[in-house]
C-alpha cells in the first residue's frame, strides 16, 4: 500500500514538473497582437506619399533594394494580423526572404491559420461566437459572415486609404456590393487584369490517354466515336503493363461528384454554370429565365449512353463504389483510358505515371459536345464575386490592414510575390519577357520549396494582378508561355508534332467565352434557412440517389428509374432554388448597369 | 474420466493457441501495412498495392513529419495534459464510483442517475463554446485538462467494479476505525488497480488522440497545441500540396522533380507517429490485468 | 420523527457528501448548465441575434415529416443493433479466450496486439476494408478460386450487405480493444473458485461457462445497459467513408441527415432539436434496459 502511495506521489511530482516546464515556455502570451495600434499613419494616406530621405528605415532601405514602391508603413509600428483559411495548407516559411521582406518594408505580420478538421464546424463556432481571425478567407461560404453582421465595410477604407486597390476593383466595383449596399469582401481570384494566357486546361473536360490518340492519330469526334476508340484499344490492348484496361473512370465521391453531373452541360454546349440552366439566348445585359439542368433533353443521353458502355464492359462499376483515393490510384496504374474530370482533381493521379516517364499513360484534354454544338469549355476569366477575402469588425487596426492590402496590389509588389526576387528567381531577358533559370523552373514543382522561398501565399491569399501586367508579361510563371514551351516534355513534343497541335489544349475546339455578370450561378451564396439552400440540397441528395444507379442498373429497367428519377425530382422544391438565382441575376445586373 | 478432461483441455489449448495465431494475423496486418506505407515514397504510394513492405525505401515522410517547428511543444502538451487528464480524472471518478458503490450511502440512487444522465444529453457545440468563454478557458491552456475529468461511463465502471469486492473488506477498515475517505484512499483504490488501469488508459488514450480541442477552443495560440493536432496540420499540407498545383510547366516536369508528398503517405506516417508513444504505455499496465493478485493478497 | 431520522443519517454520512458534492457541481457546469442551449430547438436560430425567433415544435416537425426521416432512424436502428450484437459477443468470447491462454507472455502479446487497430484512424481503416472487399481482393481471390463464385462480387456496390459490412468492420477495429473491460473485471473473480473446480474435475469450458462468465456477468450487464443508450448514436464517419451513393439505401444514419440539413446548412436549431430526441429516446430506451435487466437477471444500473 505504501509503495503505491509512493507511485502515486511520483507521479503528481512528474505531472507538476512537466506543467512547470509547460508555464516557462508558455509565458509569451502569443494571442494578443503585438502591438498597440498607432493607426495614424494611414490619415493622410491617399495624395501619393514621399519618403523621407533621412534617417530612412530599414524598411524603407530594402524596398529600395527589391525596387519596390515606398510605403509610409515601414515607418509604422508593427503590427500582427491573423487570417484563416478555409482549406488545408502549409504556412510560409519563417525564413522565406520575399515574404520575409515585405514583413519588414511593411511592418505586417500575417499569422497563417489553416483549416484543420471540418469546415462547417469551425464555422458554426465563429458564427456564433464572433470570435474570428482578423482576415478570412472562406470562399463561397462567406455570406452568412456578412449576413450577421461580423464583417469590417470596406468601402470607405478602400476610398480612403487605398487607392491602388480601389482603381483594380473599379471595374466590379458595383458587383462587389453585398444586398446591403456595403462592401464587405475583396476578391482575390476573379479580377483578370490584362491578357489572359491559356496554356492549359484544368477544368472540365473529357480526357483520353495520349497512348490511345497516338494510335489513332487524331481525337474522337464526338462521344460515341469516344468509346469506339476506347473500345478498340482495349480490345487491342486487354492489360496494360500487366494490369486489366479500365475504359472510363466516373468518380462520384462526396463534393466531387461534379464528375459524374457536369458532363451533360458541357455537352450540351453550356458552360459551368452550376446548379440552375440559363436560356440559350444569352444576352449579356438582361437576366435569363434558370430552368432546371436535370430534366433536359440531353441530360437522359448521357447517362443511357454509360449505362450502355457499362454493359459493355468499358466502365469500371467498381470506381463507383470506392474512394477518392483509390481512384487516384487507379489512374496511377496507367491502365485508365478515359474519363470525366476537372484537371487539379485528378492531377495528382498522373504523378507516379510522371515520375516513372510513362508520358505516353497521362492525358489530354478533348472538349466533347452532342452534334452540331458550340463547345464551351473553355472561360474567360470572369469576376464571380464569392472567392474574396473578409475582415474581422473588430480588428485592431482597420487601416492598417487596408493599407497593407493596398500595397501588395501595386505591380512592383505584386510581381515579387508572384514571380520573386529578380535577379535570382526571375530576369528580363532582351526582349523584356519575364524568364526564368533553368534551375528555377526545376524547382517549379517542388511545393515545398515555393512555399519556402517565393511569396506565393501572400499572392493567393490577398486581392491580385492575374492575366499579365502592363508589359504583357503573365502574372505568374505557371501562365507564361514561353515558361511552358520551355519545360516541354521530348514525348510530347513529338505527339503534338503527330496530332498536328502546339500544346495541351490543342485538341479542344472551344475559345474561351465570355459571360453576363450573372455567371456562374455556383458563385451564389443564398441566406441561410433559404428555401433556396434547402431545395438545393434536395436535389443533391436525389442525384446522388439516382444517378450513379442509373449508369450500372439493367439496360431494361434504365427507363422506368430514370422516370422515377424525375418524379422524385419534382419533389425536390427545385424550383425556389431557381427562382432565387434568377432574382439574384437581376440584382447583379442592376448592380452592373446602374440600375 | 480424468485422462479425457486432459485430452480435451491439450485440444483446447491447440485450437486456442491457433485461434489467437489468427488473431495476431489479423490485427497485426493493418499496422504493418501502415508502417509499410509510411516507409514507401509517396508518389509511388498513390498507386496502392502496398502490402507488408515498402516497394520503394524512404524516410523522406518522417523527415517531412519532423520538420515542423512546433513538434516538441505539441509534444509536451500532448503529454502533459494527458498525465493531468488521467491523474485528475481516474482521481475524480474513482471517488464518485466509491460514494455510489456504498449500498447504504442515502443519496446513491439520485447520485447515480444525476452523473448517468451526462451521458445520453449533450447540448452541442455552441453552447459548450459559450460556457468556456465564460469560464475563460478559450486559447487557455487548461482548457485540456479542466472541462474532461469526468466521465460517467468510467464512474458505472468503476462502480460496478468496488461493488464486486467483498463487502468484509470495507467492513474491516470501519472496525479499524477509518473513515470513508482513508477507506477510500487506502483500502480501496489499491485493489482497484485492474480497472484504475483500465480507465486510465482510456482516458490516457482519448486525451492523447484529441485534436479536437485545439482545433475549436485553442487555435489562436501556437503555443498551446498538441501532438495530434500538429499532425493533422501536417496531412492537411499533403492535402492542400496535391490540391494546389499550378498550372505550366509542372506537367512537364522531369521525373526527379515531385514533391514527393501525398496524402497516403502522410497518414501513415502521422498515424505511427502519434500511436507508438501510446503503445508504450501499455506494457505498463498489463501487469495490473493479472488475474486474481489482489484478492488473494487481501485475503492473505 | 422520519426527518430527524434522514438529517441523522446525512450528518452519519457526511463524509460521502464531502466526497461527492464537489464532483456534482462539476458536473453541473460542465454538464447541466450548457443544456440551456436547448432553446435554441424550439427557435430558428441565426447567429449574432440578440432576439432569437420562436418556432415552437418547427424544427420537429421538419424533421419527422422529412421523407428520408423513416429510413435514417431504421438505418440507424439497424447498424447499432448490429453493433451491439456482434461487439458485446466477439469482445466477451474473445476475453474469455485470451484469458485461458496458458502462457503468459504469449497472452501478454496476443492483448496487445489485438487492440493495435483502435489506433488507425478510419480513414486508414475504410482503405484497408475497401482493399479486402475489392474485386481483386483477398475475399474474392478466395472465393473466386475455391469456384464459390463465378467472377467477383462487388461487395460495397451491394445495399444489403452494409450493415454487415459495417458491423464486422466495427468488430475487426475494435474487438481487442473492448476486451480491456472484461479483462479487468475477471481479475476480480476469487482463483479458489478455480481451483475447487478443477478438483470437482469441471473442463475448461466448464470452468468457463460456470465461473469467468458469471464472475464478468455484472459488468456485462451494466455494459449493455449503457449502450442501449446510445443506441441511436451510429455515427456518421463510417458510414461517410466505406458507403456510396449505390448503398445510400442503407447507409445513412441520422447523424449523417443532421450534418447534411443541419450543420451544411448551418440550421443549428435543426441539430439541437436532434439531439433533444436522441436523449429522450435515450432515456427511454435505459429505463426499458434497467427493467428488463432487473427483472430477468437481478442485476441492474440503478
Amino acid at each position: 500500500m505504501k509503495k503505491s502511495m509512493k507511485k502515486i506521489i511520483a507521479l503528481l511530482v512528474v505531472s507538476i514538473l512537466i506543467l512547470g516546464i509547460l508555464a516557462a515556455c508558455g509565458t509569451d502570451d502569443g494571442g494578443t497582437p503585438t502591438a498597440a495600434p498607432t493607426s495614424n499613419t494611414g490619415s493622410t494616406a491617399t495624395a501619393a506619399p514621399e519618403p523621407p530621405t533621412e534617417n530612412q528605415s530599414e524598411g524603407q532601405l530594402l524596398a529600395e533594394q527589391y525596387g519596390l514602391p515606398y510605403t509610409p508603413l515601414s515607418e509604422a509600428a508593427p503590427i500582427e494580423f491573423s487570417y484563416f483559411i478555409r482549406d488545408p495548407g502549409t504556412p510560409p516559411a519563417s525564413t522565406n526572404p520575399v515574404i520575409g521582406a515585405i514583413e519588414t518594408i511593411t511592418n505586417t505580420k500575417i499569422d497563417f491559420e489553416y483549416l484543420v478538421g471540418d469546415l462547417e464546424t469551425k464555422i458554426s463556432v465563429m458564427l456564433a461566437s464572433g470570435d474570428w481571425n482578423d482576415f478570412a478567407y472562406f470562399g463561397g461560404e462567406a455570406r452568412p459572415f456578412m449576413d450577421s453582421g461580423l464583417c469590417l465595410p470596406l468601402s470607405d477604407l478602400m476610398e480612403q486609404h487605398a487607392p491602388n486597390l480601389r482603381s483594380h476593383f473599379s471595374p466590379w466595383w458595383e458587383l462587389m456590393k453585398h444586398t446591403d449596399g456595403e462592401i464587405y469582401t475583396a476578391e482575390i481570384y476573379s479580377t483578370p487584369t490584362g491578357r489572359e494566357y491559356i496554356n492549359e486546361h484544368w477544368g472540365t473536360c473529357f480526357w483520353m490517354q495520349k497512348d490511345v490518340l497516338d494510335h489513332f492519330g487524331r481525337a474522337p469526334a464526338d462521344l460515341d466515336e469516344y468509346f469506339d476508340f476506347i473500345r478498340e484499344y482495349k480490345e487491342l490492348n486487354p492489360t496494360i503493363d500487366g494490369v486489366p484496361t479500365i475504359g472510363f473512370e466516373v468518380l462520384t465521391e462526396g463534393w466531387r461528384r461534379f464528375c459524374r453531373d457536369n458532363p451533360p452541360m458541357f455537352m450540351a454546349g453550356y458552360g459551368n454554370w452550376g446548379g440552375g440552366l440559363p436560356d440559350n439566348q444569352l444576352s449579356m445585359d438582361k437576366a435569363s429565365t434558370i430552368s432546371s439542368r436535370w430534366t433536359q433533353d440531353w441530360t437522359k443521353p448521357y447517362y443511357q449512353k454509360l449505362n450502355e458502355e457499362h454493359h459493355n464492359g468499358l466502365i469500371n462499376a467498381e470506381s463507383l463504389t470506392r474512394s477518392y483515393d483509390d481512384y487516384l490510384a487507379t489512374i496511377a496504374s496507367g491502365a485508365v483510358l478515359g474519363l470525366s474530370d476537372q484537371l487539379w482533381n485528378f492531377n495528382n493521379g498522373m504523378d507516379p505515371l510522371r515520375a516513372e516517364g510513362r508520358w505516353e499513360r497521362t492525358m489530354l484534354p478533348i472538349d466533347l459536345t452532342y452534334p452540331g454544338v458550340t463547345p464551351k469549355y473553355l472561360d474567360q476569366r470572369a469576376f464571380t464575386g464569392s472567392n474574396g477575402v473578409i475582415l474581422n469588425k473588430n480588428i485592431s487596426d482597420p487601416v492598417r490592414a487596408i493599407q497593407y492590402m493596398d500595397y501588395l496590389i501595386q505591380e512592383p509588389v505584386n510581381r515579387f510575390i508572384s514571380w520573386g526576387i529578380e535577379g535570382v528567381n526571375w530576369y528580363f531577358n532582351a526582349e523584356g519577357r519575364i524568364e526564368r533559370p533553368q534551375e528555377q523552373r526545376d524547382l517549379q514543382s517542388e511545393m515545398k520549396w515555393q512555399d519556402d522561398n517565393l511569396g506565393r501565399t501572400l499572392y493567393n491569399q490577398f486581392p491580385k494582378m492575374q492575366g499579365s501586367y502592363a508589359d504583357g508579361n503573365a502574372t505568374t510563371a505557371g501562365d507564361q508561355p514561353e515558361e511552358y514551351f520551355a519545360g516541354l516534355q521530348p514525348y510530347d513534343k513529338e505527339l503534338f508534332a503527330k496530332l498536328g497541335i502546339k500544346n495541351q489544349t490543342g485538341l479542344m475546339r472551344s475559345v474561351p467565352a465570355e459571360w453576363p455578370v450573372y455567371y456562374p450561378y455556383w458563385s451564389m451564396a443564398f441566406e441561410d434557412g433559404s428555401p433556396a439552400n434547402l431545395a438545393d440540397q434536395r436535389v443533391t441528395d436525389i442525384n446522388d440517389r439516382y444517378l450513379t444507379q442509373l449508369i450500372i442498373c439493367p439496360a431494361n429497367q434504365f427507363d422506368s428509374l430514370w422516370d422515377e428519377y424525375q418524379t422524385a425530382l419534382a419533389g425536390t422544391g427545385e424550383r425556389d432554388l431557381l427562382d432565387a438565382m434568377e432574382e439574384m441575376s437581376q440584382a447583379r445586373l442592376d448592380a452592373a448597369f446602374g440600375n | 474420466m480424468k485422462i479425457s478432461t486432459k485430452t480435451s483441455d491439450r485440444l483446447f489449448d491447440i485450437f486456442n493457441t491457433i485461434f489467437m495465431l489468427f488473431i495476431v494475423v489479423l490485427m497485426l496486418y493493418p499496422f504493418l501495412n501502415t508502417l509499410a506505407v509510411s516507409l514507401n515514397n509517396a508518389t509511388d504510394s498513390i498507386k496502392g498495392g502496398i502490402y507488408l513492405w515498402p516497394r520503394i525505401f524512404t524516410l523522406k515522410n518522417y523527415e517531412s513529419v519532423f520538420e515542423n517547428e512546433l513538434l516538441l511543444t505539441a509534444f509536451v502538451n500532448s503529454v502533459a495534459r494527458t498525465v493531468l487528464s488521467t491523474v485528475g480524472g481516474l482521481f475524480m471518478c474513482s471517488m464518485a464510483g466509491y460514494v455510489v458503490s456504498r449500498k447504504e450511502f442515502i443519496a446513491n440512487k439520485f447520485v447515480t442517475i444525476y452523473f448517468l444522465m451526462t451521458m445520453y444529453v449533450s447540448a452541442g457545440l455552441i453552447p459548450t463554446y459559450f460556457l468556456f468563454r465564460d469560464l475563460g478557458l478559450i486559447n487557455n491552456w487548461w482548457v485540456y485538462v479542466v472541462p474532461g475529468l469526468f466521465g460517467a461511463f468510467n464512474v458505472i465502471v468503476i462502480r460496478t467494479y468496488m461493488q464486486g469486492l467483498p463487502d468484509s473488506l470495507v467492513e474491516a477498515a470501519r472496525i479499524d476505525g477509518a473513515g470513508e475517505f482513508r477507506t477510500y484512499i487506502q483500502i480501496v483504490l489499491p485493489i482497484c488497480k485492474p480497472v484504475l488501469a483500465t480507465v486510465g488508459l482510456w482516458m490516457a488514450v482519448g486525451n492523447w488522440n484529441d485534436w479536437f480541442t485545439s482545433y475549436i477552443f485553442a487555435s489562436a495560440r501556437k503555443e498551446l497545441t498538441v501532438l495530434q493536432y500538429e499532425l493533422m496540420k501536417v496531412l492537411g499540407s499533403a492535402m492542400a500540396a496535391m490540391g494546389n498545383r499550378q498550372s505550366g510547366a509542372l506537367a512537364a516536369q522531369g521525373a526527379q522533380a515531385f514533391d514527393n508528398i501525398s496524402p497516403i503517405a502522410i497518414r501513415a506516417t502521422i498515424t505511427i507517429v502519434a500511436a507508438v508513444p501510446i503503445l508504450c504505455v501499455y506494457p505498463f499496465l498489463q501487469r495490473y490485468f493479472v488475474q486474481g493478485v489482489h484478492i488473494g493478497s487481501v485475503k492473505g | 420523527m422520519q426527518k430527524r431520522k434522514l438529517g441523522q443519517t446525512i450528518i452519519r454520512q457526511r463524509e460521502l457528501f464531502f466526497m461527492i458534492i464537489p464532483v456534482m457541481v462539476y458536473v453541473f457546469i460542465f454538464s447541466y448548465l450548457p443544456l440551456k442551449g436547448w432553446a435554441m430547438a424550439f427557435q430558428q436560430y441565426r447567429p449574432q441575434r440578440d432576439v432569437q425567433q420562436w418556432v415552437g415544435f418547427d424544427q420537429f416537425t421538419f424533421l419527422f415529416k422529412d421523407a428520408a426521416f423513416f429510413r435514417v432512424m431504421r438505418n440507424t436502428l439497424g447498424m447499432s443493433t448490429i453493433n451491439l450484437v456482434l461487439g458485446f459477443t466477439t469482445a466477451i468470447f474473445l476475453a474469455l479466450m485470451i484469458n485461458e491462454i496458458r502462457r503468459k507472455n504469449f497472452k501478454r502479446i496476443v492483448q496487445t496486439i489485438s487492440y493495435m487497430p483502435h489506433f488507425l484512424s478510419w480513414v486508414i481503416a475504410a482503405a484497408l476494408i475497401s482493399d479486402f472487399l475489392s474485386s481483386r481482393g483477398i475475399l474474392n481471390t478466395i472465393l473466386v478460386n475455391l469456384g464459390i463464385v463465378e467472377t467477383p462480387i462487388i461487395f460495397l456496390a451491394d445495399k444489403n450487405a452494409f450493415w454487415w459490412i459495417f458491423g464486422w468492420g466495427n468488430v475487426w477495429k475494435s474487438v481487442g480493444w473492448n476486451t480491456i473491460i472484461y479483462l479487468a473485471a475477471i481479475t476480480s473473480i476469487d482463483p479458489e473458485l478455480y481451483e475447487s473446480a478443477e478438483l470437482d474435475g469441471a473442463g475448461r469450458f466448464a470452468r468457463m461457462w460456470h465461473i469467468t462468465l458469471p464472475g464478468i456477468k455484472s459488468t456485462i450487464l451494466v455494459l449493455i445497459i449503457m449502450n442501449m443508450g446510445w443506441i441511436l448514436n451510429a455515427g456518421f464517419e463510417v458510414q461517410m467513408l466505406l458507403g456510396n451513393d449505390l448503398t445510400i439505401d442503407t447507409s445513412e444514419t441520422i447523424d449523417l441527415f443532421v450534418i447534411r440539413y443541419g450543420i451544411n446548412l448551418r440550421n443549428y436549431s435543426l441539430a439541437t432539436a436532434m439531439g433533444m430526441f436522441k436523449t429522450v429516446t435515450s432515456i427511454i430506451l435505459l429505463t426499458a434496459a434497467n427493467f428488463a435487466s432487473k427483472r430477468f437477471a437481478k442485476e441492474s444500473l440503478v
